[in-house]
């Protein structure tokens, strides 16, 4: 009897990790914060739909977002920056594909506060570029909450600014990534 | 006396054109609930029409200010620390999904939404997401999305 239980028991806590899908989480409703002000008016936007896939065997970390998911305090800002900055119809997805560096630092398995080092290629309006990221990866019961503070350059992007704006929009962008984590079933 | 007129003619124009300029700049988007749908498909075709030709159904539902209605199964209710509530709507065994960021003006008619219930949700459209890890599925995106026509199952 004691043997049937334990072999019940064991079966139930196979299965119950099994249908996590290999130590990997995700999300469909990351915030992605950006800020470009370059005069008295602030030039920011959030967007509240990206998705974002961590693999924490390997630290392979991947986002994406539609660029029409940005929303901003005035609409006349939201219809140039789809229209005229990012161009949206023709770049519709904003697109990261990398790695934490220091993966193996963070124990995923004890809640606690992690330094992260991010690395990989940031594809904004067609162009993809290397970029390094510091970040901060919190574990806290089975969840994840990841945060990044960084800065684009507009020019690397190839996205222009007309001339009687140019002291209005700065070409740093300061970017911020907020995200929970959950894991990932499957 | 006719110049007279004519600066004053003039300092009315100016007027009305710094009016106009001040409104234009201040402008927010408009209300969803105020708006007419373009478009009032079921989660499941729309994500359907998606996933059988990307290209052409993201040419059908192209445009700036793009309002679409939405009905669908509750499959999930997502509220972060700030108050934020989306949606998720569409088939529960499935990860695909009709993602609707909703209005916070109106995060009061959300109470009464439960999870499985079938509700109509109108929204500024925002596009398509194809799933590029084969993990999570691709959704259909709406931002400022107002509940429209509640029904009980």
């Amino acid at each position: 009897m004691k043997q049937k239980v334990f072999s019940l028991l064991l079966a139930t806590v196979f299965l119950s990790t099994g249908l996590l899908a290999q130590g990997k989480f995700f999300t469909k409703t990351g915030k992605v914060y950006f800020n470009c002000t370059g005069g008295i008016e602030p030039i920011e936007g959030t967007n509240k739909s990206t998705t974002c896939v961590l693999d924490s065997k390997s630290g392979a970390i991947q986002f994406s977002m539609l660029m029409k998911g940005f929303e901003f305090e005035k609409q006349l800002m939201m219809e140039h920056f789809n229209e005229n900055y990012v161009e949206t119809e023709k770049f519709p997805k904003a697109t990261f594909v990398g790695q934490i560096a220091n993966n193996s630092e963070i124990n995923y398995a004890k809640d606690g506060t992690y330094p992260a080092k991010v690395k990989g290629k940031l594809t904004i309006h067609g162009e993809t570029r290397d970029v390094e990221a510091p970040g901060k990866i919190t574990v806290k019961g089975g969840k994840i909450i990841a945060t990044s503070d960084f800065k684009v350059q507009l020019s690397d992007y190839k996205v222009g600014i007309p001339s009687i704006v140019k002291d209005k929009i700065s070409n740093d962008v300061k970017i911020n990534v907020d995200l929970l984590l959950d894991p990932l079933k499957g | 006396m006719k110049r007279k007129y004519l600066l004053w003619g003039l300092l009315i124009v100016v007027l009305a054109a710094a009016a106009y300029g001040y409104k234009e700049f201040n402008r927010t988007r408009p209300d969803s609930k105020s708006l007419e749908a373009g478009f009032t498909v079921s989660a499941e075709g729309i994500l359907k029409e998606f996933a059988e030709n990307e290209k052409v159904t993201a040419q059908k539902y192209s445009g700036q200010e793009l309002i679409v209605a939405v009905t669908g199964t509750v499959k999930d209710i997502k509220k972060d620390e700030k108050g934020y509530y989306t949606l998720m709507l569409g088939d529960s065994t499935n990860m695909s999904s009709v993602q609707c960021a909703m209005d916070t003006l109106y995060s009061a008619d959300l109470s009464s939404i439960k999870i499985a219930d079938k509700i109509t949700v109108k929204g500024h459209f925002t596009g398509y997401n194809a799933d590029e890890t084969g993990l999570v599925g691709s959704d259909i995106q709406m931002n400022m999305c107002v509940i429209e026509l509640p029904k009980k199952q």
